[in-house]
Order: C-alpha cells, then sequence, then structure tokens
C-alpha cells in the first residue's frame, strides 16, 4: 500500500512551498492510503499544476468539502460562480430529448 | 398497468417497523444512511424514503428524494434579464438509491430510479421544481445515469440532472 504522506508546508529540503495557500499555519497531518496508480495519478496531477502534493490534494478537497459540508447542512446546492452560470444557462435552453432520455420516459411511464 | 412493484412486493413509506438492520447493498454509505438516518430525516421532514417490501419483509430496496434548492447568487443580473430571482430555484434531488445484494439482477434498481422519478413527474403539476439531480457515488453509478440520460451538473463531479421541462417532456412521449 503506498502512502502519499502530506506533511504539511514543507519539502524534503525543508523550503516552505505552501506558495498562495499561506492561510493558517498547518500544523495538523493527514495521513491518507491509497493505492499505487491512485497516488502515481495524483502526483502526476499534482505536478501538472506546479504543486506539492500536499498543495494539490489541499486546494482540490478542501474546497469540496466545505461545499458538501455545506450542502448537507443547509439543504442548498452551491457551486461556484462558472457553474452556476452554466447550469442556470443549460437549465434555461434544455435541448431536445437525447435517445437516452426518451428511453427513460417509456421506463418512467412503465412504472407509473 | 404499472408492472411495478412487481408481485409480492409493496413499495412503501419507510416507517419503524421496517426491518432495516440486515440491509446490505455492498455499499456501506448507502446501508448506513438506510439504517440509522432516513426514518430520523423523515420525521424532521428532511427528505422521504420509500421502501420496497418484499411479502415476509425484508427491504429489497429504497430511495430517498429530497427537496433542495439551488443557489444562483453569484450568476450576474444581466443574465436573468434584468432581475435575479428574490429565491433560489427548488430542485427535486434523488439523495439515496440501493438494493440489497439478495435481491440484484432483478432490475430494482433500474426500476426504483424509474419510480423515483415517476413521483417527481406526479408532485411536479402541485410542487414545482427546476431539475431532478441525482447524487452519485461511485463511477458505476454514474455510468448509470448517464445511460438514462442524465448530464453531468457543471463543477459538482459527482451530480448529474435532468431539467424539469424535459422530464415531463419524456413522460408525456
Amino acid at each position: 500500500m503506498a502512502n502519499a504522506r502530506t506533511k504539511p508546508g514543507t519539502r524534503k529540503s525543508g523550503r516552505v512551498t505552501s506558495r498562495g495557500l499561506k492561510a493558517a499555519f498547518k500544523d495538523a497531518n493527514l495521513l491518507v492510503r491509497f493505492d499505487r496508480d491512485a497516488k502515481a495519478l495524483v502526483q502526476r496531477a499534482a505536478s501538472l499544476r506546479g504543486l506539492t502534493v500536499s498543495d494539490y490534494v489541499r486546494s482540490r478537497i478542501v474546497p469540496m468539502a466545505r461545499q458538501e459540508v455545506d450542502e448537507a447542512s443547509t439543504g442548498v446546492l452551491r457551486l461556484p460562480k462558472d457553474a452556476q452560470i452554466a447550469f442556470w444557462q443549460a437549465l434555461q435552453r434544455p435541448p431536445a430529448p437525447t435517445k437516452a432520455q426518451r428511453a427513460l420516459g417509456k421506463l418512467i411511464r412503465s412504472v407509473l | 398497468m404499472a408492472d411495478f412493484p412487481p408481485q409480492g412486493y409493496t413499495l412503501e413509506l419507510l416507517t419503524s417497523t421496517h426491518r432495516r438492520k440486515g440491509f446490505a447493498s455492498g455499499d456501506g454509505r448507502v446501508d448506513q444512511w438506510l439504517i440509522h438516518k432516513a426514518l430520523g430525516a423523515m420525521k424532521k421532514n428532511t427528505s422521504t424514503t420509500r421502501v420496497l417490501v418484499r411479502d415476509d419483509g425484508a427491504i429489497a430496496g429504497y430511495y430517498t428524494l429530497a427537496n433542495t434548492t439551488l443557489d444562483l447568487s453569484l450568476v450576474p443580473a444581466a443574465l436573468f434579464g434584468g432581475t435575479s430571482p428574490n429565491r433560489a430555484p427548488p430542485v427535486l434531488t434523488l439523495a439515496w438509491l440501493g438494493v440489497d445484494a439478495r435481491f440484484t439482477g432483478l432490475g430494482f434498481g433500474t426500476r426504483l430510479f424509474a419510480r423515483a422519478l415517476a413521483d417527481g413527474v406526479q408532485v411536479y403539476d402541485l410542487v414545482r421544481f427546476v431539475a431532478v439531480i441525482v447524487d452519485a457515488l461511485t463511477d458505476d453509478n454514474i455510468a448509470f445515469y448517464q445511460r438514462h440520460g442524465f448530464v453531468a451538473v457543471p463543477g459538482a463531479a459527482n451530480k448529474l440532472y435532468l431539467p424539469a421541462s424535459t422530464l415531463l417532456k419524456i413522460v408525456a412521449g
């Protein structure tokens, strides 16, 4: 089992690496177990953005967790701005039903 | 005539008399919701769970529908034609759907899903909503909903939707 140990704020060299994410002092560890492929994938995604794995995981997971907690406690789906706009526009002009959607309609009629 | 629920089964609103403890779908989250949370949510009026019960009392499957709302506070007023909606539009959320592993291969998952959407169709005239949203827990779930015509919600990796107008259109045939 491969580990992705997220030691906050430091790299092997000891340099501070939390560029752009220096909100609060990070003094809590979160140890997450991945399978090897998933870990390699996360490392690759992080390097594509020029981030450490720690910074990458933090930048992705924290907003997602915040959204989910918020949603669970309020029953409100709060998307990022671009997503709100895209979703609202998609709802204004739904395209003609696809073949899959028409088949779904038939399925719903069968249980009505 | 509807062929659901099948002979020997009934579809019932979840109550404390239903034997929930043994429910095992293979996904712990789906089981925990039914066993520990679903009834409390019914009592608090935050969601509705219907269970597919076999004559001997075994729960074959269930689904949970909830009313949620869609926050549009970040959409520029210009996109609404100058006036933003003064309240967040309501959405019907299929929050949970599960079939006990002993009842797989019978098409219950698909038909419970369809029945949940049928519930949406039936309430629409009286209680409006702009879309049905599903929460997909796994990649297989996502593929399942996509196969049935659901579309990814922008900015939410595990949610898919169907516009209410599309739902009504496809059911009208």
